[in-house]
């Protein structure tokens, strides 16, 4: 062990709040979620302790048993076994445990002793036992097991002090091995017997919600409620603070305009930065809208039923329950989505996973949707109560859901697989979200927009400008400056690919920025405009200059959408193979370019 | 040309120049820190004790094995893309030697 820094692992059963302790004792703002599976990769960070001693902390997957099943469980594994490269075997080992459902984890706990390191044992989430009647005899437990056993409330403030003080104290001595071949079902049967005590029903109120939300009719009708209500509410809720943000944009773009002469440092900031750029920030009051409900979602403890619900289905199509909770990471980005397959066990499902997973429908993409929607679909109220925009934007993405299915319906096809994977998957007990939590979710997924307006876009619209305003147009040149630049002279090129789908040349030179980030495309059509003379803001444009069957192209387009470059990497990263990624890359473009010929071409004989 | 029109040209060049280096440090993590690793071993190896500082400056991190999902921090979701700090100094990996035949 270093003298300088003692290295501690915090290890345990998924959902036991690992992460939420690994917060609270370095003070980072890991994501955690009421589900298993959201750590996927190792974490670390550090902290000072009472004493100024150096504690490094590393975060690892939630593991079931150290014979690990899936990428996720192995890394956990191979750290604790001091298998994984670069990484030295941790001095202190931190056995989180969640105190409500003890016969479940003690058993990785006695799994952990027998390695032999060092090791503390957390008994987490200490208040919903005692709220639901479970008295666990520390001292007995303590004195069972040959450990150290603190108690922990991960998610309260102060709620590992316990721990903090134990770790201060130094190393516990290594525990005594366990005689071998030992049944370690009947050893936590023992240990219950001794230490904890329980009441006859320990969650009653939540089999009495499960009856309802489980209910293989009434449970999926709730399931579509829910859904259906967060897409009326992205439009109905957002407007107002939308229309917003939106004239302070326009007004600050006038203002800086009026300060500086007419020139080429001035097109930059006013129709290149703030036009682009504005482009996009008006669409902030939407995402958080979106993930306000995500978060309420997954706090809850819903989302796990949601994937039972829905894994008769997902069989059906070739996936598995599991793929649920990936799916639904890619509802925020396809990156965390994929990166979150690592928890799927079997390799030919996490594949088809990665595969669809750039279908569902990203938070970059919102930006796109609600500017078409709002320029084309007209603001009704549909039977007296539904929003028709909401209404479209709800059925975008279900067509990404649906088209998920089908893909890895095909797919299931084309390998031949007729293998079927019972869903084992753990329903965490229901809990009331806690507001502080939500309003630090939203804060950090508003930050993530806005560092991606500010970084990336704000980079790719800078350059779009400039391969939009050189070479200037030569003398006596009489169509737009932007006809003749760099960035024309390729969207008339890409023109003629994409002609039969309803394209302009402006939505061409925007589709390869989007290859970036599918909100770059908006934000680049909003400079290409504005550097044309455009100055009446993006929307205003679109719905007076494209046709009703470009814009539902466009729509098909981004439900398929190729998808970004990083996405790419990431795939390539984790499937080790370049031909899985062509393989992606060529499907979403074939799908998307046939959706929007067919939308645009229908489209058009029925005007 | 006006001075207005020369602080034009530097500003207008220093913005498209770090856009580019920015875009392409994010979406091209991988190219990114191969190039900057080119371009600073010859620095850090010379005699020059400026240019050795100004290699070493520009010489990538080491990443964790295994850290990261290579998208260059494009969702930042995560927290563990190439922005993950390398480990602390004293912390020694172990090392598997093959074993040598008697």
């Amino acid at each position: 062990m270093s003298a300088a820094a003692m290295q501690v692992a915090l290890v345990g059963n998924p959902n036991c709040g690992k992460t939420a302790l690994f917060n609270l004792l370095t003070g980072t703002r890991q994501k955690v979620a009421n589900y298993a599976g959201v750590t996927i990769e190792r974490k670390e960070g550090h902290y000072t302790a009472p004493s100024g001693r150096n504690v490094r902390v590393l975060d690892l997957p939630g593991a079931y048993s150290l014979a690990a099943t899936s990428p996720d469980e192995a890394i956990t594994r191979d750290i604790v076994t001091g298998r994984y490269p670069g990484e030295a075997i941790p001095d202190l080992i931190v056995c989180v445990a969640d105190a409500t459902n003890l016969r479940l984890h003690l058993r990785f706990v006695l799994e952990l002793k027998r390695l032999g390191l060092p090791m503390v044992l957390a008994l987490n989430m200490m208040d919903a036992a005692a709220r639901r009647g479970i008295r666990i005899d520390r001292e007995a437990l303590q004195r069972e097991l040959g450990i150290p056993v603190v108690e922990t409330i991960a998610v309260k403030r102060g709620g590992a002090a316990a721990l903090i003080d134990r770790l201060d104290r130094g190393l516990p001595p290594s525990p005594a091995q366990p005689v071998a071949g030992t049944d370690l079902h009947a050893a936590v049967r023992s240990l219950l017997a001794s230490a904890v005590s329980m009441p006859q029903r320990t969650a009653q109120r939540d089999d009495a919600i499960d009856r309802i939300v489980l209910h293989p009719v009434f449970g999926l009708a709730i399931l579509a409620v829910v859904m259906f209500l967060i897409f009326q509410a992205v439009f109905t809720w957002a407007t107002p603070l939308h229309d917003g943000i939106n004239a302070g944009v326009l007004g600050l773009g006038q203002w800086v305009g009026a300060l500086l002469p007419e020139g080429a440092l001035r097109s930059l900031l006013v129709d290149g930065v703030f036009a682009g750029l504005g482009a996009v920030l008006v669409f902030l009051p939407q995402i958080l809208i979106l993930f306000l409900f995500i978060l309420v979602l997954e706090e809850s403890g819903y989302l796990p039923r949601a994937a039972f619900l829905l894994d008769r289905m997902m069989r059906a199509a070739g996936l598995t329950g599991r793929s649920f909770i990936p799916l639904l990471s890619s509802f925020a980005c396809a990156i965390p989505g994929i990166m979150a397959t690592r928890s799927i066990s079997d390799p030919r499902d996490r594949l088809t996973t990665i595969l669809v997973a750039p279908l569902m429908t990203c938070s970059a993409r919102l930006p796109v949707y609600t500017l078409l929607i709002a320029a084309f679909i007209p603001q009704r109220t549909v039977a007296g109560v539904f929003n028709l925009q909401g209404i479209v934007l709800f059925t975008l993405y279900v067509a990404g859901i649906v088209s998920a299915l089908l893909v890895a319906w095909v797919i299931k096809r084309v390998r031949r697989d007729k293998s079927e994977h019972a869903l084992m998957m753990e329903l965490p007990a229901y809990r009331m979200p806690h507001p502080r939590d939500i309003a630090i979710g939203l804060y950090e997924r508003g930050m993530i927009f806005l560092k991606r307006v500010g970084g990336i876009i704000l980079a790719l619209t800078v350059l779009l400008w400039f391969l939009s305003s050189f070479p200037a147009p030569p003398a006596g040149a009489t169509e737009p400056a932007i006809n003749y630049s760099l960035a024309g002279i390729l969207g008339r090129g890409l023109h003629v690919l994409f002609a039969p789908i309803g394209f302009n040349w402006q939505i061409c030179i925007a589709l390869i920025p989007g290859l970036a980030a599918r909100e770059v495309a908006v934000a680049s059509l909003a400079t290409v405009y504005a550097l044309a003379g455009n100055q009446d803001g993006l929307q205003a444009v679109v719905a007076t200059q494209w046709s009703l069957a470009t814009a539902l192209s466009l729509l098909a387009w981004y439900v398929f959408a190729p998808m970004c470059i990083s996405t790419l990497a990431t795939v390539r990263r984790e499937t080790n193979s370049w031909r899985n990624v062509w393989i992606l890359a060529g499907y979403l473009f074939g799908l998307a370019y046939l959706a929007s010929l067919l939308t645009y071409q229908i489209a058009r004989a029925l005007a | 040309m006006s001075a207005y029109g020369i602080f034009q040209v530097v500003t207008i060049t220093l913005i498209v120049l770090w856009s580019a280096v920015y875009a392409t440090r994010r979406l091209f993590p991988r190219t990114y820190r191969g190039v900057l690793a080119h371009l600073a071993q010859p620095l850090a190896a010379s005699s020059h004790t400026l240019l050795r500082a100004l290699g070493e400056r520009l010489m990538p991190q080491q990443i964790p094995s295994g850290a990261g999902c290579d998208s260059g921090g494009s969702c930042s979701s995560c927290g563990t893309c190439a922005t993950t700090p390398s480990p602390p100094a004293e912390v020694r990996p172990l090392m598997f030697q093959p074993r040598t035949k008697p």
